[in-house]
């Protein structure tokens, strides 16, 4: 890698997106969403007939949303969720119109949590989610191979006890 | 083994009781006052059974609640039926806070509050000792706090930091909190009126003369009781205000006329200060100090959380901040700032102006449009003068031991964040900032609200201060830009 000029610097990247199989975790996410926002308006359309005409177009408005969440969204979040851990600190990088870099210092961090839900886990996924002494909120790794989320913990939380402190 | 178990004041077998009973009063006077005539006898034997449960609990609470302070935990043992035990490493608390209300400070008593300062709560997060002798507990909270008692005055930095004047009762009313008043009063009065005029009928001739009433002397009324009830409020509350200096680089801020509080900031906790300056205070050439902590919470006053001072002229309110850091008053809030580039600058008018100019074209586009000669006009005019002073306020530093980032209109903020104080980073860039080539710095902090944006730099800037302030954090990312707005190279 070449030393850039002071003044034109960018940032690269970060090397890792996550496992490959969070797309169709995503997707099935899109579609249960669709299906609980489908659901109450099916109902309601047998339930009140008069009512029958309204709902089927907000029916129709709801899948055709629904189909574009389910094709667009996670594919971009797949393209776009990058993460990397380079000896001083964790960083993540998501976002599409708003792109949001979150660091964490490895000496800082306090807590390093893997998450399954019933779905990640229908994939074989998992979250990594890390946090500091801050109040702000966490960095969060989504969509991780399940395996690959344990091994991240493991080590993280063994550099972390090794440095200790938290500033707090 | 531990020391023993101590009880709390014996002078506490009488505040308790008597304190509920007071609590007590407004009830024992509804079952006194309300229903018909039926059977008395059983609303006073009632109200005595009432009265002797909330005796009988006051003096049992002596007896059921005993705390003891240890080499390593400050243990707290409560309750009659169901027993509570609290323990706290003592290595772990952060805060050791005194305050004592009329009924304490009548028996020369205070509570004692120790906290962790952890913002998650957890059983081991505070216990309160209601109440100890009040040299006790003073002695209790050098004790637990080591050092951090009232520095000697052959200290090198002058221990004390700022005293209140009275003067500075001319800002009270230029506060939101002031607002607040008038309206807890008024909401008051009213509810009284409303009251008192289901019983006496004369009021509605009051309310006929009221309605007459020119609309003058309602807002008359009204800025009386702001400006009254706001000096009301900031003599109970900053009465006696002194804020000084502890040995190990904390505070103590002492306040409070009828309830006195004591504050005791642990110096390693302070990561820095803020200056606030709301609009109707800036006018009045006054600002606010806060100190940059962790772990505090607000004391349910609607206190701002970290304040050491109340609002106080500009000048003071900076040398006060450059004490709590501990550098000379030029090189904390009062350094001069480096200006943000002149896309920045647009993105204040177009997100400032902008929305205004739409505004005033609503407003002129409707078909009746009774007065808006003089409103438009005026409405833009603020407008345009907000904008200019966000632009003005936009700016940021570093100096050799802080991170200054200034910005607001409204109320203007100036925070200075230590450098050791950033435990991480976010840089956050929308699709307009990324054409402007802009991105929005967030430093995240353990203290205060949690992180603190620098709005709007340019994205070499921005990189620049992060690498500066943490050293090679992002130094296995950076490629040639070729000038690109984009913050990320795809």
């Amino acid at each position: 890698m070449t030393t850039p000029e002071p003044g034109t610097q960018r940032l690269r990247e970060p090397a890792h997106r996550v496992s490959s199989r969070a797309r169709s975790w995503w997707a099935l996410r899109s579609v249960v969403g669709t299906v609980v926002l489908l659901t109450p308006q099916i109902v309601a359309a047998f339930v009140l007939p008069e009512f029958a005409d309204v709902l089927l177009v907000t029916g129709v408005a709801t899948l055709l949303v629904g189909v574009v969440h389910l094709i667009v969204v996670p594919r971009v979040r797949y393209r776009l969720h990058r993460w990397e851990v380079t000896d001083d600190a964790v960083h993540t990088l998501s976002g599409w119109l708003r792109l949001e870099w979150r660091i964490a210092p490895i000496s800082r961090i306090q807590t390093v949590d893997t998450d399954r839900g019933p779905l990640q886990r229908l994939f074989g996924l998992s979250s990594v989610t890390v946090t500091t002494a801050s109040s702000s909120g966490a960095l969060a790794i989504d969509g991780l191979d399940a395996d690959a989320a344990v091994d991240l913990a493991d080590r993280l939380t063994r550099v972390t006890e090794t440095l200790g402190g938290d500033a707090t | 083994m531990g020391p023993d178990w101590q009880h709390l004041d014996r002078r506490m077998l009488v505040v308790h009781p008597v304190v509920d009973l007071v609590k007590l009063v407004p009830v024992l006077l509804v079952i006194a006052v309300t229903g018909g005539s039926t059977d008395d006898r059983w609303r006073l034997w009632g109200g005595l059974v009432l009265a002797a449960a909330v005796l009988v609990f006051g003096v049992s609470r002596w007896f059921t609640t005993t705390y003891r302070v240890g080499g390593d935990r400050v243990e707290l043992r409560t309750g009659l039926l169901r027993r509570h035990h609290r323990s706290v490493h003592r290595d772990r608390i952060r805060t050791a806070d005194l305050t004592a209300n009329p009924a304490h400070r009548l028996f020369g008593l205070a509570v004692v509050r120790v906290g962790t300062g952890r913002r998650e709560g957890g059983d081991d997060a505070e216990l309160t000792l209601d109440a100890v002798r009040r040299d006790e507990a003073e002695r209790l909270r050098a004790l637990l706090l080591g050092g951090a008692t009232p520095g000697d005055p052959d200290a090198d930095a002058p221990p004390e930091l700022a005293r209140v004047r009275w003067t500075w009762v001319r800002f009270a009313p230029l506060t939101f909190s002031a607002l607040a008043v008038v309206g807890a009063v008024w909401f008051g009065l009213f509810r009284l009126a409303e009251e008192f005029s289901l019983r006496v009928p004369d009021t509605e001739i009051l309310r006929q003369s009221a309605g007459r009433a020119p609309i003058w002397l309602g807002a008359a009324a009204l800025l009386v009781t702001a400006v009254v009830g706001a000096a009301v409020v900031f003599v109970e509350g900053w009465w006696g205000y002194r804020l000084t200096r502890a040995d190990d680089g904390g505070l103590v801020l002492r306040r409070g006329l009828l309830t006195r509080r004591t504050l005791s900031l642990e110096g390693r906790r302070i990561r820095g200060v803020e200056i606030d300056e709301p609009l109707l205070v800036r006018l009045g050439r006054g600002a606010r100090p806060l100190a940059l902590t962790t772990g505090l919470r607000a004391d349910g006053q609607g206190e701002h959380v970290g304040a050491v001072g109340p609002a106080m002229p500009r000048r003071e309110a900076h040398r006060v901040a450059a004490g709590v850091l501990g550098v000379p008053p030029d090189e904390g809030t009062q350094v001069p700032l480096a200006r943000h580039p002149r896309a920045a600058v647009l993105r204040r008018v177009t997100r400032g102006f902008g929305p205004a100019v739409v505004v005033a074209a609503v407003l002129l586009a409707r078909p009746e449009a009774p007065g808006d000669a003089v409103v438009v006009p005026l409405f833009l005019v603020a407008a345009a003068l907000l904008t200019v002073d966000r632009i003005r306020s936009l700016g940021h530093t570093l100096t050799p031991s802080h991170l200054v980032t200034r910005q607001g209109a409204w109320i203007r903020r100036t925070v200075v964040l230590r450098r050791g104080g950033v435990i991480g980073w976010r840089l956050t860039q929308t699709f307009t900032q990324r054409r402007a080539g802009l991105l929005t710095l967030h430093a995240v902090t353990a203290a205060g609200r949690g992180r603190y944006e620098v709005l709007d730099v340019g994205v070499d800037r921005g990189l620049e201060l992060v690498g500066d302030v943490t050293p090679g954090l992002l130094d296995p990312f950076l490629v040639d830009g070729r000038g690109a707005g984009r913050l990320v190279r795809r």
